[in-house]
């Protein structure tokens, strides 16, 4: 086999056109007009190809061949073994077929780490993490909202002290429940009825909530959804969500130049909005278990939960962070407060 | 030889770089590395970087030779694992106790003109033609004048020593790097630079000015695709009961961020053209003259082009991107030989750490180039 190229001894940058025999037994014959040698393949390094580049045969005097006939190079090093790993990785960038598979496996694998790795190591993560972290989250949280949105609430004493005692049943048996408390606001025309829970354990409950409301239970089913939130550790395993998708995004399109940064950012907005509906998918299940635990019957969240959908589809104009706006998938948690109604 | 020729000079000969892969080529080699990077949590990237440096390097051709690239695999890993150990803390601390991470930041002010030194001195040293290797021997007190002291003095003066230290930094940076044993000579004037960033301001004006434009015309667009009146678009409450409303006001939002960046990349088309071509126009080495020939028309051509492509295709554009550039800037760049090119010498070097570039890479370091 024979290749030709360019002889350059690393001493000057001047070039000697070179004819190469490369023979079966593994040794190469190079002559040019004013050097020639032989080689053995064992003792020359050989740059690793990639795509079409000039190749390079380097010897152990710091001499160098620059060839550009890489398929007879490759076929002379086939024969003789000296390929190495990074060859694989050559005919792997060789196919569109190899190029298309890897696009697909980096497209699912990302999808389905982040629609199910994520959720699930934040899960496991949050639960070893102290909960002195929560509370910093939601730290001046109440205060903000009690200086822009929060009015004070008027609920006469004694109606506050009963659904207080309620409150109480459902913290009752959880380790942390000096951490939980629960606050009467009023929430006026941008709030309406509602009713949240901050990462720090403080519940917050409306005036407007209570007065939609026919029956003590179907407040206590919504405190004890509330308190799922709290119990489960919902935002600080969304921060840390958040983090890993953003980071994982990064990571793929960090190549990509700064003017895609709007791109990486949408996805996690997404997964934000599909992360927050299982959290409240989770709190319902919190709910439920906590009312049938206290022989309530299930029928009152489903109650509730319709009349707040009532509410808000009556009245477009209000409530523009009501209940039903700040609490996402409603759709599915009705159906599946109605489900448990037939139980 | 023959007498009618001896004595007689020869012809200065242009030659013209060259590119000679595809953006094709460079996405199989592009996404067949990035899972094999995924798939080995990040260690493989240490060769994926060298593949994709040899690829680019190896793609550059002057005059019948391509450059070559050195970097090593487990170096460059070494190195990586070495910066990553150094900057971990730092994130850490910013988001726990940020007051820990001010002694950090400091440290890496300080480092600063310690990792463009060491950095660029790698990435020369591993970077050869006609296995003639380059070298970068600026000092350490020279990087310290102009990346901490110089650089201080810009806030100072408001704003004005900017394009002065912009110059010192690639009069630094080129003046400083060596082929073999030859020196690059640096002859580019201040006072241009000083041109090119008005003539950059003065399009940022009119960019910001057309973008303001264009966001009165989409306010009105919005109300009439939505029904409802300017005025009613100022209450957010109107806005979040109305979905359709919603719609189109996330959509302009998107147009307007959009148009935005494009706005922004007029001027850095105009400064990039206007700074290269000057600084290439006057760099020469062992009187070889290099030339520049960049129109700020036709980078913002391509800068535009690349950014919607790479949006629209969620980043799998991107190595065309990357492509179209480079080989736009290579085929306006040319080197005029005077002689010829085979009396470079090569000298000694010794050994450089890749955790100088790695630690380069990490923190986005910008020469100034």
């Amino acid at each position: 086999m024979r290749i030709h190229g360019r002889y350059f001894d690393g001493k000057t940058s001047s070039a000697q056109a070179v004819e190469v025999e490369l023979f079966d037994n593994g040794w190469l014959h190079m002559e040019g007009a004013t050097h020639s040698a032989d080689h053995r393949i064992a003792d020359i390094r050989i740059s690793p190809r990639v795509g079409n580049t000039q190749r390079r045969l380097r010897f152990a005097d710091g001499s160098v061949i620059e060839t550009p006939d890489n398929d007879v190079l490759d076929a002379w090093l086939a024969k003789g073994g000296a390929h190495g790993l990074q060859h694989q990785v050559f005919h792997l960038e060789r196919q569109w077929s190899y190029a298309l598979l890897a696009l697909l496996a980096i497209a699912v694998g990302t999808w389905a780490f982040i629609q199910y790795g994520v959720p699930a190591l934040a899960q496991r993560i949050a639960m070893h993490l102290p909960t002195s972290l929560d509370d910093r989250l939601g730290r001046e949280s109440l205060e903000l909202l009690d200086e822009k949105l929060f009015k004070p609430t008027q609920l006469p004493a004694a109606q506050q002290q009963a659904i207080r005692n309620d409150f109480n049943r459902i913290i009752a048996d959880l380790p942390d429940k000096q951490r939980y408390r629960l606050e009467f606001r009023t929430g006026g025309k941008v709030i309406g009825a509602n009713a949240f829970a901050l990462p720090s354990g403080i519940v917050v409950m409306t005036d407007e909530l209570v007065a939609l409301s026919d029956n003590p239970n179907e407040l206590i089913a919504v405190l004890a959804h509330e308190v799922g939130h709290v119990v489960n550790r919902h935002a600080l395993r969304m921060v840390l969500q958040s983090s890993a998708s953003a980071l994982v995004m990064f990571g793929l399109l960090g190549d990509v130049s700064s003017m895609s940064s709007m791109v990486a950012n949408m996805p996690v907005l997404l997964t934000q909005a599909k992360y927050s509906r299982s959290n409240e998918i989770e709190a319902d299940d919190y709910a439920f278990d906590w009312l049938e635990a206290h022989s309530i019957a299930p029928h009152y969240f489903a109650d509730m939960l319709e009349r707040l959908e009532k509410q808000h589809g009556g009245d477009s104009e209000s409530s523009a962070l009501s209940y039903f706006a700040t609490h996402p998938a409603t759709k599915e948690r009705m159906r599946r407060a109605q489900q448990s109604r037939a139980k | 030889m023959d007498p009618s020729t001896a004595g007689a000079v020869k012809p200065a000969q242009t030659h013209q770089f060259e590119f000679t892969g595809s953006g094709g080529e460079y996405f199989r080699i592009w996404i067949v590395n990035l899972l094999l990077t995924l798939i080995t949590f990040g260690i493989y990237g240490a060769w994926a970087k060298v593949r994709r440096l040899r690829y680019f390097y190896g793609n550059t051709v002057l005059a019948g030779s391509s450059f070559e690239y050195h970097g090593e695999p487990k170096k460059i890993l070494k190195g990586r694992l070495i910066a990553g150990a150094l900057i971990l803390p730092y994130y850490l601390f910013q988001n726990t106790h940020p007051l820990w991470a001010l002694p950090f930041l400091v440290a890496f002010i300080i480092a600063l003109p310690f990792i463009v030194v060491k950095s660029r001195r790698f990435q020369m040293r591993m970077t050869s033609w006609r296995n003639i290797r380059f070298n970068f021997l600026g000092s350490y007190g020279q990087a310290i004048r102009i990346y901490i002291g110089l650089t201080a003095l810009i806030t100072v003066t408001l704003g004005i020593l900017f394009p002065y230290v912009q110059f010192a930094k690639q009069r630094f940076i080129i003046g400083e790097t060596r082929f073999g044993s030859s020196k690059f000579e640096f002859n580019a004037r201040p006072g241009r630079y000083y041109a090119a960033y008005f003539a950059a301001l003065g399009w940022f004006v009119v960019s910001l000015i057309a973008w303001i434009v264009l966001l009165a015309l989409l306010a009105v667009v919005i109300a009439l695709a939505a029904g409802v009146s300017a005025d009613a678009l100022q209450n957010p409450r109107v806005l979040l009961s109305n979905p359709s409303a919603m719609s189109v006001v996330v959509v302009a939002g998107i147009i307007a961020y959009a148009s935005f960046v494009a706005a922004f990349l007029v001027p850095a088309a105009v400064a990039s053209a206007r700074i290269t071509n000057e600084a290439f126009n006057h760099t020469s080495v062992e009187g070889h003259q290099l030339q520049s020939s960049l129109l700020a028309k036709q980078l913002v051509g391509i800068y535009l082009t690349n950014l919607f492509g790479v949006v629209f295709t969620l980043g799998l554009f991107s190595p065309w991107a990357k492509v179209r550039l480079l080989r736009y800037q290579l085929e306006h760049t040319t080197l005029t030989v005077h002689g010829n090119l085979d009396e470079f010498v090569a000298t000694e070097s010794a050994n450089v750490s890749a955790t100088g570039e790695e630690l380069g890479d990490f923190l986005d370091v910008d020469f100034g180039l």
